[in-house]
């Protein structure tokens, strides 16, 4: 029992990661980035890649060459986060496009970034390994911790510690804020909206790569998990309110242990439809989530 | 010829399909991202009467079709609770648990294996192994769909539906029953993604959920959107362009490792540039 709460706790934690950075945009934009999780699970990619990298021709080790690797893999997805935003969604916003449009808009590039993925590196499943042989995992009051847990827990709670920083202690983080609850007023007092967006896009993207770098850790990638991934985040996001960071937390812990005990009662098998289960209650019951009036 | 005869048959099913799904989204306005699921629920139901009690043909059909009604119903109550791309979500989550149901029902459905030799029918002692009598067959019930949706969105009923689309508020002023119309309208249009199904079941005469999962959906609703919302004939040139794309992709020398992929590329290129250029589709005067 204890097992499978601390379980869901760690899996939580990387949905609270990647629920943070899709709120964040939604809020700053008012549509479902729905080709976000495809844009985390292409982050997670590269960073395997440079790991692999590092590891076979550099002669670094797997922990160096992961954390290395989710660094820049981060930053280029960023990026990538800003030009999907300038080139893509900001034509289609300006050209009058409607929320049930940027939704099948953002769908449509989900399957072409998918599919690229699965183009450039392959159908086969990848794991992200941090050590050459499987190591015995530490004991912790009768539930036991494997080390890549411990590096999830590690890498989450300081991932959520800054960006909490950022977002209440910064200038930037303030204008962000303030973008999300309300962008014409915001644009009134004189914050650059456009900029907070791009800035928006790289932090959230960022969180993806983070989050989906992490959980590689635990499963193997395959190139269409981004659609999987995503339909988990908008779970969590709606649990916990979406557009609301304290709710991204909250949802993304709950969505994580409500599946983990799903699992435990009725079987792996029925994970996910714990989990779309717990969407379609919440959507019904409370389409507002946790935390928003 | 064969390939041919193939495609259209495919292209028929995919017709009946997508003017169903064109009746709930585009005439009426709800935007369900489930259909595929109530066209694997019509495959399974058919595939199952025929292979598991031996029915014949026609009984197992309106049989699978009555039984994806009933689900629609129920499916309803909480899918059309909720508006817009909140809909669009739940009946996304819905899609998901019928398709872990199809995949984790084992006993019921097969699980993962799917449903093997399902056998092709025979009407009035007319067996229908034969492709081109089964085009035939096809063809006649996409006919009935197309005049069956053209009456009902002509008649004063039709012209309630897109009134609902247009503004529900306004339609509840006047005194419509809002709720009872979009509920007949889901159901009804399932109802003809579940015959749909059954067609393809017994043709391809094996199922998986596999076929049944979230993309078909999507596709589905590429081909209303694609050929127009609100637009019957713009819904069956979408479904044949949809169904065909791939087909001429192949003839394009690709090799065969990047054609799942570059399919899938093509279409999700489709979906982005409707939305900038045309969000009304090619003949639709409707924008979502």
């Amino acid at each position: 029992m204890f097992q499978v709460l601390v379980n869901g706790i760690i899996v939580g934690g990387i949905y609270a990661l990647i629920t943070i950075g899709f709120n964040l945009i939604y809020s700053a934009v008012r549509f479902y980035h729905l080709a976000y999780g495809a844009v985390g699970i292409l982050g997670a990619y590269l960073t395997y890649q440079i790991q692999k990298f590092i590891f076979e021709t550099q002669g670094g080790g797997l922990i160096t060459g992961f954390l290395l690797g989710l660094l820049i893999s981060s930053i280029v997805t960023g990026m990538l986060g800003i030009l999907i935003w300038k080139f893509l969604y900001r034509p289609l916003r300006k050209n009058g496009a409607s929320n049930v449009s940027m939704i099948v808009a953002s769908f449509g590039l989900l399957i072409i970034l998918q599919n690229l993925i699965g183009l450039i590196f392959g159908q086969s499943a990848k794991t992200i390994r941090l050590s050459e042989v499987t190591t015995q995992g530490y004991e912790f009051l009768s539930a036991s911790i494997t080390k890549n847990q411990i590096l999830i827990l590690i890498v989450t709670l300081v991932s959520v510690f800054v960006f909490e920083l950022f977002l209440h202690r910064t200038k930037i983080g303030t204008a962000i804020r303030a973008v999300g609850q309300n962008s014409q007023l915001a644009a009134v007092v004189g914050v650059k909206t456009e900029k907070v967006i791009y800035i928006t896009f790289f932090i959230a993207s960022f969180l993806s790569v983070l989050a989906s770098s992490l959980i590689a850790l635990e499963i193997s990638l395959k190139p269409t998990y981004g659609l999987m991934l995503i339909l988990k985040v908008i779970v969590a996001s709606i649990i916990g309110g979406i557009g609301s960071m304290r709710g991204a937390l909250v949802g993304g812990l709950m969505l994580g242990v409500a599946e983990n005990f799903g699992a435990y009662y009725f079987g792996s098998q029925w994970q996910d439809t714990v989990a779309f289960g717990l969407l379609v209650i919440f959507l019904l019951v409370r389409p507002q989530g946790l935390f928003k009036k | 010829m064969d390939f041919i005869v193939q495609l259209a048959i495919y292209s028929a099913i995919a017709s009946i399909a997508a003017v169903s799904l064109n009746y709930v989204v585009g005439f009426t306005g709800i935007m369900s991202i489930s259909h595929a699921s109530f066209y694997g629920i019509g495959a399974y139901g058919t595939a199952l009467l025929l292979t598991k009690t031996g029915l014949s043909f026609v009984p197992a059909l309106l049989l699978g079709v009555l039984i994806t009604g009933l689900v629609a119903a129920f499916a309803s109550v909480p899918i059309l609770r909720l508006r817009e791309d909140s809909l669009m979500l739940v009946s996304v989550g819905f899609a998901l648990i019928i398709h872990s149901l199809m995949l984790n029902w084992q006993s019921l459905t097969n699980g993962p294996r799917g449903v093997k030799s399902i056998p092709r029918p025979e009407i009035f002692g007319i067996s229908l192994t034969d492709k081109n009598f089964y085009l035939v067959l096809c063809l006649v019930l996409l006919v009935l769909t197309i005049i069956i949706f053209y009456k009902i969105t002509k008649s004063p009923y039709g012209t309630v539906i897109k009134g609902i689309r247009e503004n529900e508020e306004v339609m509840k002023n006047y005194g419509y029953n809002v709720s009872k119309y979009k509920h007949s309208v889901f159901v009804l249009g399932a109802i003809f993604a579940g015959l749909a199904g059954g067609l393809f079941a017994s043709y391809i005469q094996y199922i998986s959920p596999e076929s049944f999962i979230l993309l078909p959906s999507v596709f589905m609703l590429i081909m209303v959107i694609l050929g127009g919302m609100g637009s019957i004939g713009g819904s069956i040139i979408g479904a044949i362009l949809i169904t065909v794309i791939p087909e001429l992709m192949r003839f394009a020398g690709l090799p065969s490792s990047f054609a799942a992929e570059s399919n899938q590329i093509v279409y999700g290129i489709i979906l982005f540039a409707l939305m900038y250029w045309r969000p009304q589709g090619l003949f639709g005067k409707y924008k979502i």
